[in-house]
């Protein structure tokens, strides 16, 4: 999380001037595209963490990809050129992409399952959400097989895991946890 | 390795299933920015404590010890290589802390309670005792006054130690340390037989794994499990567990004080803790200070040896005692104790060094042991000149008092004729009477390891060494004087014995003593 200070600090400079223009819905899809270009692309990454490259061309490089960009964004890339500080664009994304759920009360909920979550079980999901914090919840399903069934739901800093790996992991360290065994 | 039977294999197996339900819980985490040498940081738990255990997805636990803005600095209590970056880390909501009961007697247990010596649970109710818990105020406390018999004659003729004192042990390497508080925990056994057992906590801490087992077979063999905890924290086991032990150990002897009974405390050694201290505190990126001890290692051992005290005698006021938790209200009673017996190894002789001196002024006296005592066969090596027990005194019983009152000055006053006889020139014959009578002396308070000897026949044999009654008995052979004087003692004067026990000094009790020693010194006549 290195930069992360940082990233909120410009994150919130950007979203405070966006808000006094009231276009913080269209700067909210703009970051959503970076932060998804960035994230998907690894040739961007490296292109942006490089040294090597010039800042000037990396802006240009920028503003090529992102074209149809609010004014606020492009002006963003320049303020981080200036700064040098264009290493830590998608963390800024991120960090302006929470500022937004935060204004509308929106929380990511990232659901980790096997296999996806279908639609039915998603609205659930999100009435339990509501349930718990208050706010309305936006689902980031994350499919990874190794926790076998159930479903780790992660809100914020509140984790419930009802997974059936963390079940057997509980079983395993009951099973190591003998006391019958001498350890000195 | 004993015989398994596959019934047991199952019944175990089934013991254990049984405690497991499968839960999920609503949980507060954080994810894991980095770890090494024992320290994690983690990014949430914004709620998190100062001092609250957190548990990482194997199960194993750390103690928030820093909290920043955005993130925890967590101290690991076991092996770091389980934990990967980002990995979750769950809060527990609880407080460090350990779980004693009765239960908890005879046992080896490491710094969180788990029990270590395959004998399966601790048995019974427990209580969750708070590992950092604030010592009781002025008004819960009373001065010393019962007597904590070491069996140690040396020490319980001249630096006494009262219960609720806390005397340091402090000495080299290799002095005999050790020897001292296993032979203080044995002498307890006296105790424990008469029902009114004094609970031991022996808290090891950086020593060899091997060491303890030997130490946890001495005081089984000699019977002394029986009424004494280990806890134990080995130099195999991280930095942290070792840093808390001594707290562990303190919870543990404030459950049988706060229940109105005493306990002792032994903490060998507070050096390697401090060490151990040190260690954390540099990883935990706090500003080193003198000898690269960070600043508030004064207050680690200040605030530790604090919780020794003695608790007022009245039950209401110690029911209103500050900190108590929660758990053990209804169970306070007053009058009980916590003896603290910390123990420093000093490096050649240096008691300047910061470590001892904080130390030396937190404690109430201390038991000075030296090498060249100790090379030359004064064992226990203690050197009574520099020795000294600030309240102990007042504990003393009264016959004891009586009879070590001059000891100690003989004593002095023998080392400093001692250097004039070194010369071998003509003395006069009232040095020469010192110089013989501080000789058998020495040799009267020399006693084997393991040997605790109790207080009645302590005040025997110092009797008839102060008395003089030893002048006809050759220096080497007062060893041999000592061991028929009380076997007859033993034998023929028993009610002589229990009188002084009960501590009384009457002129009867004295003849007895003074014809005993004149009728068996006249053997040992050349």
């Amino acid at each position: 999380m290195q930069g992360s200070k940082a990233a909120l600090r410009y994150a919130k400079a950007i979203f405070s001037l966006a808000k006094d223009k009231e276009v913080t819905k269209e700067v909210n899809d703009d970051m959503v595209l970076i932060r998804e270009t960035i994230d998907g692309t690894g040739d961007l990454r490296t292109f942006l963490k490089s040294p090597v490259i010039k800042d000037s061309i990396k802006k240009n490089a920028l503003l090529e990809i992102f074209k149809d960009v609010n004014g606020i964004t492009s002006g963003m890339f320049d303020l981080l050129m200036e700064n040098n500080r264009l290493e830590i664009l998608s963390q800024v994304a991120a960090k302006y992409m929470f500022l937004y759920d935060q204004m509308n009360n929106v929380q990511v909920a990232k659901v980790t399952t096997a296999i996806p979550l279908t639609p039915a079980l998603e609205t659930k999901i999100q009435q339990k959400v509501k349930e718990l914090t208050g706010n309305e919840a936006k689902i980031e399903n994350i499919i990874d097989e190794s926790i076998i069934g159930g479903f780790i739901l992660r809100v914020g800093d509140i984790q419930y895991n009802g997974s059936v790996q963390a079940q057997l992991n509980n079983l395993k360290r009951e099973f190591k946890n003998n006391t019958y065994v001498s350890k000195i | 390795m004993a015989e398994i039977n596959p019934a047991e294999v199952s019944a175990i197996l089934k013991k254990q299933l049984s405690g497991y339900e499968a839960k999920a819980s609503l949980n507060e985490v954080g994810t894991v920015l980095n770890v090494g040498d024992g320290i994690a940081n983690v990014y949430g738990l914004s709620n998190a404590q100062y001092g609250e255990l957190v548990e990482f997805e194997s199960g194993l636990e750390g103690i928030v010890l820093n909290l920043e803005e955005d993130n925890v600095g967590v101290v690991l209590l076991g092996s770091y290589k389980e934990v990967k970056e980002g990995a979750t880390v769950k809060r527990t909501q609880r407080i460090a802390s350990i779980n004693v009961g009765e239960g908890i007697v005879g046992r080896v247990v490491d710094t969180l309670g788990a029990p270590i010596d395959g004998k399966g649970p601790i048995e019974g109710e427990t209580f969750q005792m708070p590992l950092e818990r604030k010592a009781p105020g002025v008004i819960y406390r009373q001065p010393v006054t019962e007597p904590l018999q070491t069996g140690i004659k040396a020490i319980d003729a001249m630096v006494p130690i009262g219960r609720g004192q806390r005397e340091l042990v402090i000495g080299d390497r290799q002095t005999g340390k050790t020897a001292v508080v296993i032979d203080t925990i044995l002498n307890q056994k006296e105790f424990y037989d008469a029902g009114e057992p004094v609970y031991c906590i022996y808290v090891a801490i950086g020593q060899k794994a091997s060491t303890v087992a030997g130490i946890a077979k001495t005081l089984e063999d000699k019977g002394a499990l029986a009424y004494t905890t280990i806890v134990a924290a080995n130099a195999s086991d991280p930095a942290p567990m070792q840093v808390y032990a001594p707290f562990a150990g303190a919870a543990i002897g404030e459950y049988f004080r706060d229940t109105g009974r005493p306990a002792l405390i032994v903490y060998d050694d507070l050096s390697k803790q401090a060490v151990a201290y040190r260690e954390v505190s540099l990883l935990l990126r706090r500003p080193p200070g003198r000898e690269a001890y960070p600043g508030d290692v004064f207050f680690l051992h200040s605030r530790l040896l604090e919780r020794a005290a003695k608790v007022i005698a009245d039950d209401d006021i110690a029911k209103n005692m500050n900190d108590l938790p929660e758990v053990l209200k209804d169970k306070v009673k007053g009058g009980g104790s916590l003896t603290a017996l910390p123990l420093i190894e000093t490096q050649a002789g240096d008691v300047s060094a910061y470590i001892p001196t904080n130390v030396i002024s937190i404690t109430d006296g201390q038991i000075f042991l030296t090498s060249d005592l100790f090379n030359s066969g004064v064992r226990p090596a203690i050197n009574v000149g520099i020795s000294v027990s600030r309240v102990g005194g007042s504990a003393q019983i009264k016959s004891m008092k009586k009879v070590a009152g001059t000891l100690k000055l003989d004593q002095a006053q023998f080392r400093e004729l001692e250097a004039f006889a070194k010369f071998g020139s003509d003395l006069d014959p009232a040095t020469l009477s010192v110089i013989e009578k501080g000789k058998r002396n020495v040799e009267i308070l020399k006693q084997a390891q393991n040997n605790p000897y109790p207080v009645e026949e302590q005040i025997a044999i110092i009797y008839a060494g102060s008395k003089n009654l030893l002048r006809d008995v050759p220096v080497e052979k007062v060893r041999e004087f000592e061991k028929d004087y009380l076997e007859f003692l033993n034998a023929k004067h028993r009610d002589t014995l229990d009188t002084l026990k009960a501590g009384k000094l009457t002129d009867e009790v004295t003849d007895t003593l003074t014809n005993v020693a004149k009728e068996l010194s006249a053997k040992y006549k050349a």
